[in-house]
């Protein structure tokens, strides 16, 4: 069994801030490796409750995602400056794929915004940056839902009070069950290892 | 619980251009949750046994000072704090209850009282500081340390306690947005305030909720529940 003492959590935090800080080089970490077969794991993200609203209006549970391969996004729709780029690398992306990983992909967009970024915001801005069900999905769930969702998957937020969030900047990539299975963090990274995981998980059966 | 009045809130390591933010009134559970209420709730609520918890929920240590599913044993005694509890855990519990998390905002304003007595507040610093340099040994009952300007016990010196948004915490830390010389500041940070005990205690506590996952399972992480409308 893992016992971690309190302090060795405090000190791997630290040094984690501190690497995160002086880090340039962006890396892809592997979160889990198993892809085909079910969620034997206990790990996917559709065990998570509660109700999500596309974009427009419909009720979307994470789960009617299954069985497709997911590039996950947290964001929010007023962010000037990282949120518009990860959106672009996303579509980017989409343009690396294979037609048969073109064909399964999701997009799934969830904002960290909820009082501001409403279902007719997203859809808003959905349209202006030519993000089309059903392949791209915006998603609009309670603050809570959205707290727990990040928490899955690793992201940080905090909201400024200026109407700006401070947050981590991640892709996650999502199995065909919901599983976390790889993501990549930060600006400026190449695309084409997003594209050829996702194109890994469209092609196993 | 007992009733905390609303205040102000800033930030320990305030992100560029965050303002304090406003705390309204709530209340908040005298003590942490113990063995034995949590045991009541996992009688209750099977998927939050020990063998069936799900992974995405809870970390291979989740209640492993429990004997089993349903039998706390000789490690964990009914009147202790509940530990080895997971952010999800601890979240889904204070909901069986008509309650929440406290917001970070919240348990800090919970936590440190205006008062006008500074050796006091030097006492409980010191006494946080000495537990969370070496959180180690046997937990006490709940409710066993004197309580604050509030009436609530055990907020320093037990247990770290779950708050509600510990993802907010270190944020800043890969954004890019935020890469500043203040940044630094928060690297270097275990010196920041050091000849100051209460906000090291405090600084702390921040970073041990940057550290922190949804999953986490520790020996001396815990809980207390609170609410936006009175009891």
């Amino acid at each position: 069994m893992i016992r971690r003492s309190a302090l060795a959590v405090l000190v791997l935090g630290l040094t984690h801030a501190c690497d995160a800080e002086t880090e340039h080089a962006p890396e892809a970490h592997h979160v889990h490796r198993e892809i085909a077969g079910g969620d034997m794991t206990g790990l996917s993200l559709y065990q998570l409750e509660g109700d999500w609203v596309a974009a427009g209006a419909e009720s979307a549970p994470l789960a009617s995602l299954r069985g497709s391969p997911v590039l996950l996004l947290l964001f929010y729709g007023t962010c000037d400056y990282a949120c518009p780029l990860l959106v672009h690398d996303l579509q980017r992306v989409d343009g690396l794929l294979s037609a048969t990983a073109r064909e399964q992909v999701r997009f799934a967009l969830v904002s960290f915004d909820p009082e501001h970024d409403t279902p007719e915001r997203l859809a808003a801005y959905a349209r202006e940056q030519g993000l089309a069900p059903p392949r791209w999905r915006l998603l609009h769930g309670s603050p809570e839902q959205v707290r727990e969702l990040a928490a899955t998957v690793g992201v940080r937020y905090r909201p400024t009070g200026t109407g700006q969030f401070s947050h981590t900047m991640r892709i996650v990539l999502l199995d065909r069950d919901g599983v976390p299975v790889q993501h990549w963090d930060g600006l400026e990274r190449p695309l084409e290892p997003i594209a050829a995981a996702v194109t890994a998980v469209a092609e196993t059966r | 619980m007992a009733p905390v009045p609303g205040g102000s809130y800033a930030a320990f390591y305030p992100v560029k251009g965050e303002a304090p933010q406003p705390v309204a009134p709530f209340w908040l559970d005298l003590q942490p949750v113990t063995n034995a209420e949590f045991l009541a709730f996992v009688r209750e609520h099977e998927r939050w046994r020990r063998s069936r918890v799900p992974r995405l929920f809870a970390e291979a240590a989740y209640l492993s000072s429990w004997a089993g599913d349903l039998e706390l044993g000789p490690d964990a005694e009914p009147a202790q704090p509940v530990t080895f509890v997971s952010w999800f855990a601890a979240s889904a519990y204070c909901k069986s209850v008509g309650k929440r998390l406290p917001t970070e905002a919240e348990w800090e304003l919970a936590a440190n009282p205006a008062s006008d007595d500074p050796l006091a507040l030097d006492e409980i610093a010191r006494r946080t500081l000495a537990f969370y340099a070496r959180p180690r040994g046997k937990l006490p009952r709940a409710g066993d340390t004197p309580p604050n300007a509030h009436g609530l016990h055990d907020l320093h010196g037990v247990i770290w306690e779950w708050v509600a948004d510990w993802n907010a915490s270190l944020a800043l830390a890969d954004n890019r947005q935020d890469r500043d010389p203040e940044n630094d500041a928060f690297c270097g940070g275990a010196a920041a305030g050091a000849s100051d005990p209460e906000s090291y205690a405090t600084f702390m506590r921040f970073a041990f909720r940057g550290s922190l996952e949804a999953t986490y399972a520790l020996h001396h992480l815990g809980f207390r529940c609170a609410r936006s409308t009175p009891p």
